[in-house]
């Protein structure tokens, strides 16, 4: 779980590094860039978490920083409104897979309720399926705003939109498929 | 089950017997998968004290431990176990693989004693007090490379030396893992080893770098483990100090080799550190690498027609 939220993180950095390196100075980049650096937030914590529980990072890595350059930078060679419409894609894919992880924790706690004073909890009351849900919770909460502002700049105006968007979000679900083996 | 037998028999047809019913009762819990069951009237029979069956890991424990260093991992060690906990022959059916599931217990053993011993524990007589005292230190207090090269040794020490009782029958050990069968159950145990390793050795990487640490320790080990095997000596060789205690484990030799395969410009400390800058001598590592392999595999062929297996 940790090891497909971590690539995640990752790409999505990527992404807007590549759209920001394209849409460099116009006034998107002010919204792009805030929205990466929310990103660079979720990326640390998910560092700080591959190490707290000694997880294997995706064998994939180097793909996806390949991948989500090219992506973001290719959408914003597009127009303004193509990188938006990414970025609405890609939030969209990313909110329903928090989604899904939060009723996999929350089904997982239900099954084996942890003891107290389990050495990988935050807070000695906190089982480590609670600690990621309250992070996952948040994140998902992050991304669903930024899937807005990429609607309120107009991402539905872009060229191709359902196709392009079609496209995007097939993408990502296999990337989240593989990271989750790999 | 009873209320499915009486539901049957009211019904008037063999409901109790239709897959639904006793899928329900499986499920319940009152009708138990046979083995379960059987293994429960063996230890019956046995008049086991402890009162609870005996598990597989109890079983191999207990064969690893006290009949292997005399009749080796073998089938009749098995057996010998069988008898004596008074179980009946056709038990080791329960050890499906034969005598490979003995090495692989004891290596699974060896890897938790070790990081009990290591971590939990902080008990390092079984590490060389040179080692010991660069390991023991924190990471930031002395060369970075000098700190993991201690904490490598270290580990290996402890499960190598751990390991001692077995040398004679470690060829046996190695062959019985290199069984077509058995390789991919060696390669998951050793991956698991090389992960631990370089945990305890201080990698926290979260990239490719966690890759290219664990690929440097998986040979590393094996090469060792070989080298380990053919520098077995009946009587201590001429240039070990008879007054230390750590050479009753006769093993110098072996730690010499792995110190010159740790040596800084290694390939192996290289592929630790992807960003050091060395001075680059590209093929000539990669010769010196396949050299050292070379003469690892010359030594254990050596040992291997001198009779060991």
């Amino acid at each position: 779980m940790i090891r497909v939220d971590h690539a995640g993180e990752i790409g999505a950095r990527r992404i807007y590094a590549g759209q920001l390196r394209v849409l460099e100075g116009t006034p998107a980049a002010t919204v792009i860039q805030h929205m990466a650096e929310q990103e660079e937030q979720h990326a640390a914590v998910f560092e700080r978490l591959v190490v707290q529980y000694r997880v294997r990072p995706t064998a994939l890595l180097p793909l996806w920083n390949l991948a989500g350059y090219m992506l973001g930078a290719g959408t914003a060679l597009l127009g303004r409104e193509a990188a938006m419409a990414c970025t609405v894609a890609v939030e969209e894919v990313i909110a329903q897979h928090y989604d899904d992880q939060l009723r996999e924790l929350i089904a997982m706690e239900k099954r084996e309720p942890t003891p107290e004073g389990h050495p990988a909890a935050g807070a000695p009351s906190q089982s480590p399926e609670s600690h990621l849900r309250q992070y996952i919770r948040q994140f998902r909460d992050d991304e669903l705003e930024h899937k807005d502002t990429g609607l309120a700049h107009g991402a539905e105006l872009a060229p191709a939109y359902r196709l392009l968007s079609l496209v995007i979000q097939t993408g990502c679900r296999a990337a989240i498929f593989l990271s989750e083996r790999i | 089950m009873a209320l499915a037998e009486t539901a049957g028999r009211a019904l008037g047809h063999g409901w109790h017997e239709t897959r639904f019913w006793r899928h329900l009762a499986l499920k319940s819990g009152s009708l138990q998968p046979c083995f379960r069951k059987a293994s429960t009237t063996s230890q019956a029979g046995t008049g086991a004290t402890s009162g609870a069956p005996i598990t597989k890991e109890a079983f191999l424990e207990r064969c690893t431990l006290e009949h292997v260093p005399m009749r080796g991992f073998s089938s009749e060690a098995l057996e010998a176990t069988a008898e004596q906990l008074g179980l009946s022959l056709a038990w080791l059916a329960w050890v499906r693989r034969g005598p490979v599931e003995l090495v692989e217990w004891w290596r699974e053993h060896e890897l938790r004693t070790t990081r009990t011993l290591l971590i939990e524990q902080d008990n390092w007589q079984l590490v060389d007090l040179a080692v010991q005292t660069t390991a023991r230190q924190r990471p930031d207090q002395s060369d970075p490379v000098v700190w993991t090269r201690a904490r490598l040794l270290a580990f290996m020490q402890t499960a190598f030396r751990l390991r001692e009782p077995y040398r004679r029958l470690w060829p046996q050990a190695l062959a019985l893992q290199l069984q077509p069968n058995h390789t991919t159950r060696g390669l998951k145990l050793l991956t698991k080893t090389a992960d631990e390793i370089a945990w305890f050795a201080g990698d926290r990487s979260t990239d490719m770098a966690w890759y290219q640490r664990r690929v440097a320790i998986a040979p590393l080990l094996q090469m060792s483990e070989l080298y380990w095997i053919a520098t077995l000596r009946d009587a201590p060789s001429r240039d070990e100090d008879q007054s230390d205690e750590m050479n009753s484990f006769h093993d110098a030799e072996t730690w010499r080799f792995v110190e010159r395969v740790l040596d800084d410009n290694s390939l192996v400390m290289r592929l630790w550190w992807p960003n050091r800058s060395h001075s680059s001598r590209e093929p000539s590592e990669w010769l010196a690498m396949a050299q050292i392999m070379g003469e690892s595999f010359a030594a254990w062929a050596r040992a291997w027609t001198r009779g060991f297996l």
